[in-house]
């Protein structure tokens, strides 16, 4: 790991500006920041630790919305009884994320940020079309998550929280890598007030949502419909765990799954 | 590059034992210059420049407190500069659970946290749940009794895991020991005595 300057933000006010002056990096739970700067992937000269920021902390319900603070950990959202009452199908995703140790430092906020092509929160945030709360602006799932690795956000941007709409109905499937615990591919299913969405996560660059399945649960919302969609293989990813063809046949598996599973 | 010299090298590599002398007096000028002695220490490497932190925390129920480079690991405070070296490290990149501790009772892995992330909490390593007295906890006893463990490697990183769980749900199926378990891994056992004394565990820690 190459040195840096490690500055404590007590507000997100505080971060935003540290970060703006010093070009550094935010810290939220590590688990992939630390990862990236042991590996040197990553070379902050400034790391900005967010840890200190309470407004970014905290689960509530606002008619019908949840909101989860940026710095909310996988585990607090999996155990949240908000969470698992409006939307079990995000409690259940969070349960899945990695390990117990990685749920125990992880956040929602890191997870985003971060943006891997195999994580399972953005699956969760453009399959329900939530709103990402910057210190900004708001930004919506359709417009947040732009290719590897990459966000819609600004050297200096903050994401504050995330706010979900509650679904009729959803479900997250997924089909983890069997080393890592991330998402091979990974599907969240949703009936929403703006009708169907399904979102995928590990089967290319970055998450997308899959027109087709969708066009064929809103005709026929059951695991059938979305099993029998042939999904392209175009632009899929190729690794020594599965295909394109693999993946693309997968989305389908997963989809229907999540579909049974819907609640 | 700041100037140094010699005594200045000799004050930080006590400092920060971690960062060694091979990084301190790597290449041919020496890289390091102090300002405000002990509180903030400027090492400069070609490509390299850090200003120590102080960390308070608590280990295993004592106050300590440290000046460690920002880069500092836990686990590598932990090991190398409290000499607490029943955590262990096996893979270095998250993976293996060997280096579990608790970070305010949760499960952590500390090769993949920063030193300065445990800045004010209260961390519990494998030293520090036996007794006062030298007995051990009903967790490591169970280890013990069900022959869970062979060359030991994985078992504190395994124990402290246990303990989260245990702590948690009291009453985990066997199925739910084996999930929750997903971030140890056991290069020896093949788990099953490891399921088994955490079961046991569990049942003497309800005790
Ligand atoms: C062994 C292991 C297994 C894992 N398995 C999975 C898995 O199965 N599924 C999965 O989805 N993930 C998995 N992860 C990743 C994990 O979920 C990470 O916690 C997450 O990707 C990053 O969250 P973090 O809080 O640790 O962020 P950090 O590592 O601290 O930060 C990640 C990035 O986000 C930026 N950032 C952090 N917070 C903010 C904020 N509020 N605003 C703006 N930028 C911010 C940082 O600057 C950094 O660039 C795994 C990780 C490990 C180590
Ligand atoms: S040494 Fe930390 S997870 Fe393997
Ligand atoms: S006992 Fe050897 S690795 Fe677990």
């Amino acid at each position: 790991m190459y040195a840096f300057e490690l500055h404590h933000a007590k507000s997100v006010a505080d971060a935003a500006a540290l970060l703006a002056k010093t070009g550094g990096k935010a810290l939220a739970g590590g688990q992939s920041l630390v990862a990236a700067m042991k590996l040197r992937l990553a070379q902050p000269g400034h790391v900005v630790d967010l840890s200190g920021v309470a407004e970014l902390k905290g689960i509530r319900r606002e008619g019908d919305h949840v909101t989860i603070g940026a710095m909310t950990r996988h585990a607090e959202v999996a155990s949240s009884d908000v969470v698992k009452g409006a939307i079990p199908a995000l409690a259940a995703l969070a349960e899945g994320i990695g390990d117990r140790q990685v749920r125990n430092m992880g956040t929602l906020g890191g997870a985003l940020a971060n943006n891997d092509p195999a994580a399972d929160w953005p699956a969760g945030v453009l399959g329900l079309g939530a709103t990402v709360v910057t210190n900004k602006r708001k930004i919506a799932a359709d417009d947040f998550f732009k290719g590897m690795y990459e966000t819609a956000l600004g050297a200096d941007e903050i994401i504050v929280s995330v706010s979900f709409p509650v679904p009729k109905k959803a479900a997250y499937a997924k089909f983890p890598n069997p080393a890592s615990r991330f998402a091979l591919v990974g599907v969240l299913v949703a009936q929403t007030g703006s009708g169907v969405r399904v979102a995928v996560t590990g089967a290319a660059s970055a998450v997308f949502r899959c027109k087709p399945i969708e066009d064929a649960l809103a005709k026929s919302w059951t695991a059938a419909a979305a099993k029998a969609v042939k999904v392209s293989a175009t632009d899929l990813n190729s690794d020594l765990h599965g295909s394109p063809a693999y993946r693309a046949h997968l989305v389908s598996v997963m989809a229907a799954r999540a579909v049974d599973a819907a609640r | 590059m700041l100037a140094g010299g010699p005594d200045a090298v000799r004050a930080v590599a006590v400092a920060l034992p971690h960062v060694g002398r091979r990084s301190i007096v790597a290449g041919s000028a020496p890289a390091t210059g102090i300002e405000e002695p002990a509180r903030r220490i400027r090492i400069t490497h070609p490509k390299e420049e850090h200003v120590a932190v102080t960390l308070s925390l608590t280990v295993n129920g004592k106050a300590v407190t440290a000046t460690v480079d920002p880069r500092t690991l836990l686990v590598e405070l932990i090991r190398n500069q409290l000499g607490l070296t029943g955590t262990h490290v096996g893979c270095d990149t998250g993976q293996c659970g060997a280096c579990t501790v608790l970070l305010d009772g949760r499960a952590v892995k500390a090769c993949n946290l920063l030193a300065a992330q445990a800045n004010g909490a209260s961390v519990t390593t494998i030293e520090g749940v036996a007794a006062a007295d030298g007995t051990m906890h009903p967790m490591q006893a169970a280890f013990k009794e069900c022959h869970g463990l062979q060359c030991g490697f994985c078992t504190p990183g395994m124990v402290m895991s246990a303990i989260d769980l245990v702590n948690r749900h009291p009453k985990a199926s066997e199925a739910a020991i084996r999930e929750e378990l997903e971030g140890n891994l056991c290069r020896c056992t093949g788990y099953h005595n490891i399921v088994k004394a955490v079961q046991l565990g569990a049942a003497s820690m309800g005790k």
